[in-house]
C-alpha cells in the first residue's frame, strides 16, 4: 500500500514573549527556541498514513492534536519539519500553488456551528469551495444536489439557512463541504464529540460509508480512545505536544505498553472491569494523584515523569525518542526494564487465553 | 416517615416553557436514600429543567410547572415559599454543575466560597468555618497544603475546580447531592478520578446522589439505578445491572448498540435514525414512535404508560404489553 501523507519531525512553537521574530525557515530550529515565552505545542512528530487507511490520534484537551491537524494543511504552517502528501512537500509550494493543492486536502472540524457561515444558505456555503476552484460552471448546481445526496440531506433543503438544521444535520453539510472538490485525504478534529449519543452513530457510519466510497484516507483526532479504536488501522497516542505511542490499533488495544497509553485506556469507564487486572489499573491510575499539573515545572527529562510509575532516574536525563518494540509499534520510554516485563506479561496472558480456548 | 418512603419523589411532574416547549412531560422518578441515581438522556431530552426544579431554582416564568408533585422528606417542594426554598437548598439538597468555572464566584477565594454556605446554614463562625473548608477541601483531595483555600478559582486547574464545587456541594452533609453533567467538561483520565471521588464521598456521607449523564458508560460505572429520560419523559427505569443486561424499551435498547467500541470493528454501528425531537414539536402517542424501527399503529395514537414489568423494572413502551395492531 503507498503512503499518502508523511509527516516529519514537525515541530510548532508559538511565540509570546516577543512581539517579533525572525527564523531561518530551512534550518531545524528544534531544540533552540525553548527560551522564555516560547511555547512547543508539538514537539517533533512523525509519522505515516498508508492510503485508504483511518490513522487516529488520540490524546487529552491541550496536547497538541488540533495544532498539529492544522500543521499538516499549513493553515499554520509548522516552524520546522516536513509534511509530505502523496510526494509533494508542502513546505516547498507557494502558497497559490498550496491553495489549489488544498482540494485535495481537507479538515472537518468539531463544531459544526462555529465552521458554517450562518448568513450563507447551505447552497452557497457548498458552492463557494467549488467557485474558488473553477469548477465548470455549469456542474455546479448539479454537483451540490449531489453532495448533500451522499450525506443523506434532501437536495430541497439547499436554500435554507445552518440555524433551521440540527447539529448533526449541520455536521453532515459540513462533510459534504469538504467532500465538494474529491479530496483524497480528510482530517476529522474531533467530528463526533459535539453531536448527541443518538446521531454521533450515524455520522460515523456516514464517514465509513464515504471513506468505502471516494477511496479516502482519514486523520481521526479525538480524545475518546473507544471511538478511535472503533475506526482506525493505526493509532497514535499523544502527550504534551509528542507522540509517545505508536502503533496498529491491535497493538494499542492489546499491548499498550506507554505507561500514559496505559493510563487513558484504564480511564474510559467500564474498562477497569474489562481489563480485569485491578492491581495493575490502580498503578497506572493512582500513579500521581496529588501532583496536579499547575504546580509542576519543566524540566529535560522525560515529560511524562512526574505522572508515571515506573519512572526511574535515567528518565531524567534526556527526552525518550520514539523506538520500534515489534514491527510497527513504537513507543517513547527508554524503560527497557518495564517494556520487558510488559511484553511478557501480554504474551504470558495471550498464552493462557489459547490454552483456556483449548480446554 | 415508613422506611419504604423515598427520599426523592417526583411524581406527574409537567413542566412547559413559553410558548409552547413541552420540556418535561409527566415524569415520575424516584430516588431512595444513599442511592446513586443515574438520569441519562441526550439534549434538550429535559435532564437540567428537572433538576433545576428540584432544587427549586427554575425560573417562573418563562418556566410553567403546570402540573405535578416533588416530595422531598415528606414535603412538597413546589409548594414551599421562597423562603423555605432557601433554607433547603445548599443544606439539604446541593448541586455540583458542569463547567465548574462558570459557577464559581471568580471574585471570591475558594475558602471564603465554601465558608458562606457554612456560615449562612450551619451558622457557623468565620474562623471554625474557614477550618471545616479546608477539612472538606482535604476530603476532596485539595487538601495538601492551604494553598487551595487562598487561591482565587483562575488559579486552579479544570479538575481542581470540579473537586472544589464538590466540596463546596457537601459542604452541610446535604442528603441529596444532584451532580449535573459533572465529568463531561473534564478529559478521561480526570473524568476517572472525580467519579473515583463522588463514589468514595457517596459511601462516607450515605447521602442520595441524583447523577445526570449523557454518557452510558459513565452512567453504568457509578450509578446503582438508572432511569433514561427521552423528550421529557421517562421512558425506562431499572437497576443498573438490568438496564444494561436487559433493557426493555426499544430507545434504551439501541443506545446502548449506538456506542463504538473496539470490539465492534469492521461493523457499521447500530445508529437510532432521526434526530431527538424538538421541545416544540414532540411527536404525538409516544415520542419515540417516529425514530423506532418496531413502532405500531398504537404508537403514535396513544402516550405508554410507565409500567412495572419486572420487580422494579419500569418501562413505558407499547410492545410490551403485547400490542401489534
Amino acid at each position: 500500500m503507498d503512503t499518502i501523507l508523511e509527516v516529519k519531525k514537525l515541530t510548532k512553537i508559538f511565540h509570546s514573549g516577543s512581539l517579533l521574530q525572525i527564523f531561518d525557515r530551512n534550518k531545524d530550529n528544534s531544540g533552540q527556541n525553548e527560551g522564555a515565552g516560547n511555547f512547543t505545542a508539538v514537539d517533533r512528530v512523525s509519522f505515516s498514513v498508508k492510503k485508504n487507511t483511518v490513522f487516529g490520534l488520540v490524546g487529552e484537551s491541550g496536547c497538541g492534536k488540533t495544532t498539529l491537524a492544522r500543521s499538516i494543511l499549513y493553515l499554520d504552517p509548522p516552524t520546522s519539519g516536513d509534511v509530505i502528501i502523496d510526494g509533494i512537500n508542502l513546505r516547498e509550494l507557494s502558497s497559490r500553488e498550496l491553495r489549489l493543492f488544498r482540494k485535495r486536502i481537507q479538515i472537518v472540524f468539531q463544531d459544526p456551528n462555529s465552521s458554517l457561515n450562518p448568513k450563507l444558505t447551505i447552497k452557497t456555503s457548498l458552492e463557494e469551495g467549488l467557485k474558488n476552484q473553477k469548477y465548470p460552471q455549469n456542474q455546479i448546481s448539479e454537483r451540490v444536489d449531489e453532495l448533500l445526496e451522499h450525506v443523506g440531506i434532501p437536495a430541497s433543503y439547499k436554500t435554507r439557512y445552518p440555524h433551521e438544521f440540527s447539529g448533526g444535520q449541520k455536521q453532515r453539510m459540513v462533510i459534504a463541504r469538504a467532500l465538494t472538490l474529491n479530496p483524497d485525504f480528510l482530517v476529522l478534529d474531533e467530528p463526533v464529540s459535539n453531536l448527541d449519543v443518538s446521531i454521533q452513530a450515524q455520522i460515523i457510519n456516514l464517514l465509513m460509508d464515504l471513506k468505502k466510497q471516494f477511496s479516502l484516507t482519514y486523520l481521526f483526532i479525538s480524545h475518546d480512545l473507544n471511538l478511535v479504536s472503533y475506526l482506525s488501522d493505526e493509532v497514535g497516542v499523544m502527550y504534551k505536544g509528542r507522540i509517545v505511542e505508536r502503533g496498529s490499533v491491535l497493538d494499542i488495544m492489546k499491548t499498550p505498553l506507554h505507561p500514559y497509553t496505559k493510563k487513558l485506556l484504564f480511564s474510559i469507564p467500564g474498562n477497569t472491569e474489562k481489563y480485569r487486572n485491578k492491581e495493575e489499573a490502580e498503578l497506572f491510575l493512582n500513579a500521581n494523584k496529588t501532583a496536579s499539573s499547575a504546580f509542576s515545572r519543566p524540566f529535560t527529562g522525560c515529560p511524562y515523569y512526574s505522572e508515571c510509575p515506573v519512572r526511574e532516574d535515567i528518565c531524567l536525563e534526556e527526552k525518550p525518542e520514539l523506538r520500534a518494540v515489534s514491527n510497527k509499534h513504537t513507543i517513547a520510554c527508554i524503560n527497557d526494564i518495564y517494556i520487558k516485563y510488559q511484553l511478557k506479561a501480554s504474551k504470558a496472558l495471550k498464552t493462557e487465553k489459547n490454552q483456556r480456548r483449548d480446554l | 416517615m415508613n422506611s419504604h418512603e423515598p427520599l426523592l419523589r417526583i411524581q406527574n411532574l409537567d413542566i412547559t416553557f413559553k410558548p409552547k416547549a413541552h420540556a418535561v412531560r409527566s415524569l415520575n422518578l424516584e430516588i431512595d436514600k444513599s442511592q446513586i441515581h443515574g438520569l441519562v438522556g441526550e439534549s434538550g431530552s429535559g435532564k437540567s429543567v428537572t433538576s433545576t426544579a428540584v432544587i427549586g431554582l427554575l425560573p417562573e416564568p418563562p418556566a410553567k410547572i403546570n402540573s405535578g408533585q416533588i416530595i422531598f422528606k415528606g414535603r412538597d417542594i413546589l409548594k414551599l415559599k421562597q423562603e423555605e426554598k432557601r433554607k433547603l437548598r445548599g443544606r439539604e439538597i446541593a448541586m455540583v454543575f458542569q463547567e465548574p468555572s462558570k459557577y464559581l464566584n471568580p471574585s471570591l477565594k475558594i475558602g471564603e466560597q465554601i465558608r458562606e454556605g457554612l456560615s449562612l446554614h450551619l451558622g457557623m463562625a468565620r474562623k471554625p468555618a474557614l477550618e471545616r473548608a479546608f477539612e472538606l477541601l482535604s476530603m476532596v483531595g485539595l487538601g495538601e497544603s492551604r494553598r487551595v483555600l487562598d487561591s482565587f478559582p483562575h488559579e486552579l486547574s479544570g479538575g481542581m475546580k470540579q473537586r472544589a464545587m464538590i466540596a463546596m456541594g457537601i459542604a452541610c452533609n446535604p442528603s441529596l447531592l444532584i451532580a449535573d453533567e459533572p465529568t463531561t467538561a473534564l478529559d478521561v483520565t480526570l473524568q476517572l478520578q472525580i467519579l473515583e471521588l463522588i463514589y468514595d464521598l457517596q459511601n462516607r456521607l450515605k447521602m442520595s446522589i441524583l447523577f445526570i449523564s449523557h454518557d452510558l458508560n459513565v452512567v453504568k460505572q457509578i450509578a446503582d439505578r438508572v432511569s433514561v429520560i427521552y423528550a421529557g419523559k421517562i421512558v425506562e427505569s431499572a437497576d443498573k445491572k438490568a438496564i444494561f443486561k436487559n433493557p426493555l424499551q426499544p430507545y434504551t435498547q439501541l443506545l446502548l448498540l449506538s456506542i463504538p467500541d473496539p470490539e465492534k470493528r469492521g461493523k457499521p454501528l447500530k445508529a437510532i435514525p432521526g434526530t431527538v425531537p424538538d421541545a416544540e414539536f414532540i411527536p404525538s402517542g409516544c415520542a419515540f414512535h417516529t425514530r423506532c424501527p418496531y413502532s405500531k399503529k398504537i404508537c403514535a395514537e396513544e402516550m405508554p404508560l410507565l409500567k412495572e414489568y419486572k420487580t422494579g423494572h419500569f418501562a413505558a413502551c407499547h410492545l410490551l404489553d403485547g400490542n401489534t395492531g
